[in-house]
C-alpha cells in the first residue's frame, strides 16, 4: 500500500480549466492565499495541459502549517496581574502550567471566539465584570495566526468588545469560567486533549 | 453520474481517511484557509472520523451532486451536527469502484452563522 506520494509519481485529478485530467506530482512553490506567502518545495500535483496546481497531498500540510504559523502576528496587551494568575490557574488545571501551554489556551479562546458570536457576547460581558478590572501592571504578549487574530477581533468588534486588551482579559476569565460549566465541556474536552498532545 | 450512496460513500471516506497520507489529497481551491480545516491542521483525519460516524444518511444530513467542473463525478457532503454544530465535509473519489482509493477533499468547516 503507498504510503506517500513522491515527485514524478502520477495520479488523476480535477483541473478547474481541464477537466479530469491525469496529474503529476512535483515540487513547486505554492502561493498561500491566508496569509498571503509563497512557500517553496511543497510537493503538488499538476495538470500536465495547463501546468496548473490542482490538488495538495496531505503530507505537503505540515510544510504549509510550518508557513503559516511562522506568518502569526503579535498580541501584546496590559492586563491586571491577578488575571495572569487566573490563567496560570486554568493551566494547571490541565496538568499544563507552563508558558507554553498557557498561550495555547489563550490561542484556542481566541480561535473559538472568531468562530462563535455567542462566545463573543460572553467574553464582552466577562470583559467588564468585576473580575476583569484592577490596576493592568502585567504585560502579557502572546503569538497568534494572523488570520485567527483577525477573525477574533472581528468577532470581538461586532459583539461590542471594546478593546484587544479587552477581548483577551475576557477570553482569559472565559476559560477560568469553562473549567465548572456546562456549556464550556466542548470546550474543556477539546483543551484536555489539546494539553496531553501539545 | 453514478451514485454511491451514503453508506458506500462514507465507509470508503473513512476508509481512506485511516489508509495514511497517500489517501487524503486536497482540491486546490479558493479559502482553503477557512474551509478546509483538515489541511490547515485544526481538524485532524481522526476527527474527521469520528464526525462521520455521527452522520446519517437523511438529506438534512448528507447529499450527493455532481462535481461542478466534471458533473460526471459525484460529489459527497455530509452535514454532520456535533455539539450544536454543523460541520460540512465535502469530498469525491475519482474511481469510485474501488474500497480503497484516495478522497479528494474541497471542504472540511463548520457552517457559517
Amino acid at each position: 500500500m503507498k504510503k506517500f506520494w513522491r515527485a514524478g509519481d502520477r495520479s488523476r485529478a480535477i483541473c478547474e480549466d481541464c477537466g479530469l485530467v491525469e496529474t503529476r506530482f512535483e515540487y513547486r512553490t505554492y502561493p498561500l492565499e491566508t496569509p498571503r506567502v509563497d512557500v517553496p518545495g511543497v510537493l503538488v500535483a499538476v495538470c500536465p495541459v495547463c501546468d496548473r496546481i490542482v490538488a495538495v497531498p496531505y503530507q505537503s500540510s505540515p510544510r504549509l502549517n510550518e508557513a503559516r504559523k511562522a506568518a502569526e502576528a503579535p498580541l501584546e496587551a496590559r492586563i491586571p496581574r491577578h488575571l495572569e494568575d487566573v490563567l496560570g490557574v486554568v493551566a494547571t488545571h490541565y496538568g499544563r502550567n507552563d508558558s507554553e501551554f498557557r498561550g495555547v489556551i489563550l490561542r484556542y479562546y481566541l480561535h473559538a471566539l472568531g468562530e462563535s458570536d455567542a462566545l463573543a457576547r460572553h467574553i464582552r460581558e466577562l470583559a467588564a465584570g468585576e473580575l476583569a478590572r484592577g490596576t493592568a501592571d502585567e504585560r502579557l504578549s502572546v503569538k497568534v495566526q494572523k488570520p485567527v487574530l483577525t477573525r477574533a477581533w472581528e468577532t470581538a468588534r461586532n459583539a461590542g468588545v471594546r478593546s484587544k486588551t479587552d477581548m483577551v482579559k475576557g477570553a482569559i476569565i472565559a476559560a477560568a469560567e469553562d473549567l465548572d460549566s456546562a456549556e464550556g465541556k466542548e470546550r474543556r474536552e477539546t483543551l484536555a486533549e489539546m494539553a496531553a498532545s501539545v | 453520474m453514478r451514485k454511491l450512496g451514503f453508506r458506500v460513500a462514507r465507509s470508503r471516506t473513512i476508509a481512506a481517511l485511516r489508509a495514511g497520507p497517500a489517501y487524503i489529497l486536497f482540491e486546490d481551491r479558493a479559502a482553503r484557509e477557512s474551509k478546509n480545516l483538515l489541511d490547515t491542521g485544526e481538524v485532524s483525519p481522526e476527527e474527521v472520523v469520528a464526525m462521520l460516524h455521527r452522520c446519517g444518511g437523511s438529506p438534512d444530513q448528507y447529499c450527493e451532486s455532481g462535481h461542478h467542473r466534471e458533473p460526471s463525478i459525484p460529489v459527497h457532503t455530509f452535514k454532520p451536527v456535533l455539539g450544536g454544530t454543523r460541520w460540512y465535509i465535502k469530498v469525491y473519489f475519482l474511481d469510485g469502484t474501488s474500497d480503497l482509493e484516495p478522497a479528494i477533499f474541497i471542504s472540511v468547516h463548520k457552517s457559517e452563522k
